[in-house]
């Protein structure tokens, strides 16, 4: 019924090796939160800064093919519709936004030779769509604060 | 030394408690098997020998919520009834991967493609694994306890308050017999994680784009024993931060799916070559699959956090700098013990000493009522054991349905509850009080979960828009957790985040109350 002394002493060592493998590649951190997010370089501070930090890969990417710049060209359109979700943006905004990215995600992925030819016309007009939504963001936080000024002006 | 052996202790008795509630319905399941349906029924419900038998067993198996240490007295019964050796396997492997709760939890853990992928690996695993195991079980001559039909049909004999009498009897014995030798086997996995793992040791272990993260994982899994619904909440962690799928469906097949128990069981009914060659085939097919899932279920425009804490309880729970002390050990050890998991060690405390009992007075489930012979009145009906059975198994089912629409309660109720915690986070926040806070904060975000599943529970749907945002508020609720561990904690940095994510938390509570 129970196992022999040596098969449980082979499973043990077997066991411990993994363990100590696993476990002993890195320093004992002080607490277990110590390590702080990874955030990318070219990770986008607002809409705005995604779809400047777009065209600029789109367009070296169309002098030439590099790697490193075609990767974060799909990095930055898979985390655009994060950078839209947190903002003020309505979901009704946000629908196409997350659905244009999906789309243009996954023709990167799959057509990753000719993408950028195939796709300039889609990745421009998703970048429009970018710029119109921070647009709209813009004036509707101006047009908040407008109205906060002219509440405390009111005698 | 004494910190390795209080680490290993800790990580076992924490173990036991979160087995307990999933180890007392797998020896009332075993129970029922023994007293209510005859070794021929048990075969049949199972599929027989007809090719059904690994899928029909499968999901009876996802179905009953048990774990891989409340399957082994329900294995034991199995095998006792000699049913199909590739069936057991089917079952042994499925039951403790998932059940309703944990199931409906993972459906809104990342996009309901990549749990759907794990049940069907899971079941193309069992099934692989099934055939294997009948193949090889078949040249076996079946070694230990089996009986035949005809003796086991004397227990079966017995009906009315008196079956149901040498069912509890056979429990009680049996909850300090040979599952209570088996449970401790189990845990000894997890005793020897705590013991040799340092601490905080697996944070990186799992990346998203490392090439031996599967490998990895394979192997740590093996040792491990996790309950369905904490495997879910570890596979949650490890989508949020991008870690690698493969590693996920390994932890989720092997780390859920079998323990040292298991191994141990195998190879006291199997032998030692038979054993081997199963658990070489599981890992083998585990490996293949782990493999073969890892590029194509990585979230488009993932970007991994670089680590995660969701293998923060599998290595030591204490930091080699600390000062061994009571109120320490107690703290760590308490700290993922719910009500469920007290109520589940009441209920097995209450059965051992039954069972101690029992064993001390001799008294014996097959003792019980042999040579009685029950008074049947004219108006009495006998209602045949295998019904009872079905009856006590549907209601187990439908108890774990009802039980998710308790444990996820209304979208209104759990937005309630978020209120009532946001609010002594921000408190505790503000404060400096970084203990409460972080006390809170694991609240909020089981909340944030469980609001999640309730809305897919009523509505069949999360919507994108919901998923994204609770992702964002549970990002950004990492992050704060970060500033609060930091020593010196910056309050500034404190407060900053703690705005931004009371900004997200307003969007996402829109997102749901908006309907």
């Amino acid at each position: 019924m129970m196992p022999s002394p040596r098969f449980a002493l082979s499973l043990t060592l077997v066991l411990v090796s993994c363990v100590l493998i696993l476990g002993c590649s890195r320093e004992t951190p002080e607490s277990l939160h110590e390590t702080d997010h990874f955030v990318a370089a070219h990770w986008p501070t607002s809409l705005a800064d995604a779809a400047s930090k777009m065209e600029t890969r789109v367009v070296s990417l169309q002098t030439g093919r590099d790697e490193k710049t075609y990767a974060e060209l799909c990095d930055i359109v898979g985390w655009i519709p994060e950078i839209a979700a947190d903002s003020e943006l309505s979901e009704a905004d946000w629908i196409p936004i997350n659905e244009a990215s999906l789309a243009i995600s996954n023709r990167l992925r799959n057509e990753a030779k000719q993408a950028i030819t195939n796709l300039a016309a889609d990745l421009q007009a998703f970048q429009d769509l970018i710029v119109r939504e921070s647009d709209k963001l813009a004036r509707t936080d101006r047009e908040r604060r407008e109205k906060a000024t002219s509440k405390e002006m009111l005698p | 030394m004494s910190h390795m052996l209080v680490s290993a202790l800790i990580r076992m008795a924490q173990g036991l408690a979160m087995s307990a509630p999933t180890l007392l319905v797998g020896m009332l399941v075993a129970g029922v098997f023994r007293f209510y349906m005859t070794p021929a029924q048990l075969r049949k419900f199972f599929g027989g020998e007809s090719i059904a038998s690994l899928p029909v067993s499968w999901l009876i198996g996802m179905l009953l919520p048990v774990c891989s240490v409340g399957v082994l007295p329900i294995l034991h019964e199995m095998h006792r009834a000699k049913v199909r050796a590739g069936a057991m396997t089917a079952f042994a492997l499925s039951a403790p991967l998932f059940n309703p709760l944990s199931l409906l939890y993972g459906l809104t853990l990342s996009r309901p493609i990549v749990v759907i992928s794990f049940a069907l690996c899971s079941l193309a695993v069992v099934t692989l694994l099934g055939s294997i195991w009948d193949l090889v079980a078949k040249k076996q001559t079946i070694s230990g306890d089996t009986h035949n039909d005809a003796e086991i049909e004397v227990a079966n004999r017995v009906i009315g308050t008196k079956r149901l009498l040498a069912m509890v009897v056979m429990v009680t014995r049996d909850s300090v017999g040979r599952t209570a030798a088996l449970v401790f086997i189990a845990l000894l996995g997890l005793g020897l994680l705590g013991a040799f793992l340092p601490y905080g040791a697996l944070q990186n272990s799992f990346e998203m784009n490392d090439a031996m993260a599967p490998m990895k994982m394979t192997f740590l899994a093996i040792p491990i024993y996790a309950t369905p619904m904490l495997a879910m909440s570890q596979l949650g962690m490890m989508f949020q931060h991008c870690n690698s799928p493969g590693a996920a469906l390994a932890l989720l097949l092997l780390g859920t799916g079998v323990n040292l128990a298991t191994l141990a069981w195998l190879l006291g009914k199997y032998g030692i070559k038979s054993t081997v060659i199963w658990f070489v085939s599981l890992v083998g097919i585990v490996l293949v699959m782990a493999y073969a899932v890892d590029k194509p279920l990585i979230l488009p425009g993932s970007q991994p956090a670089g680590h995660t804490h969701a293998f923060d309880g599998y290595a030591t729970p204490l930091h080699p700098m600390a000062v061994l002390s009571w109120p320490l050990i107690k703290e760590t050890l308490v700290k993922p013990i719910g009500i469920a998991e007290y109520a589940g060690l009441l209920g097995l405390a209450l059965l051992a000493v039954f069972g101690l009992l029992m064993r001390l007075l001799g008294i014996h489930e097959n003792a019980i009522g042999k040579n009685d012979t029950t008074l049947i009145a004219a108006y009495d009906r006998i209602v045949p054991g295998p019904v009872l059975a079905v009856t006590v198994l549907i209601g187990l089912v439908a108890f774990s349905g009802v039980a998710c629409f308790a444990y996820y309660p209304h979208p209104k109720e759990s937005l309630a509850e978020i209120a009532a915690i946001r609010s002594e986070v921000f408190s505790a926040s503000r404060s400096g009080n970084a203990e409460q806070a972080l006390h809170w904060l694991e609240l909020w975000d089981d909340w944030s979960r469980r609001l999640e599943v309730a809305t897919f529970l009523r509505t069949g749907t999360v919507r994108p828009y919901q998923q994204m945002q609770g992702f964002i508020v549970r990002k950004k609720m990492e992050l704060l957790e970060h500033a609060l561990e930091e020593e010196p904690m910056d309050q500034r940095e404190v407060n900053d985040i703690m705005m931004s994510l009371l900004n997200s938390d307003v969007r996402w509570r829109d997102a749901f109350r908006l309907e």
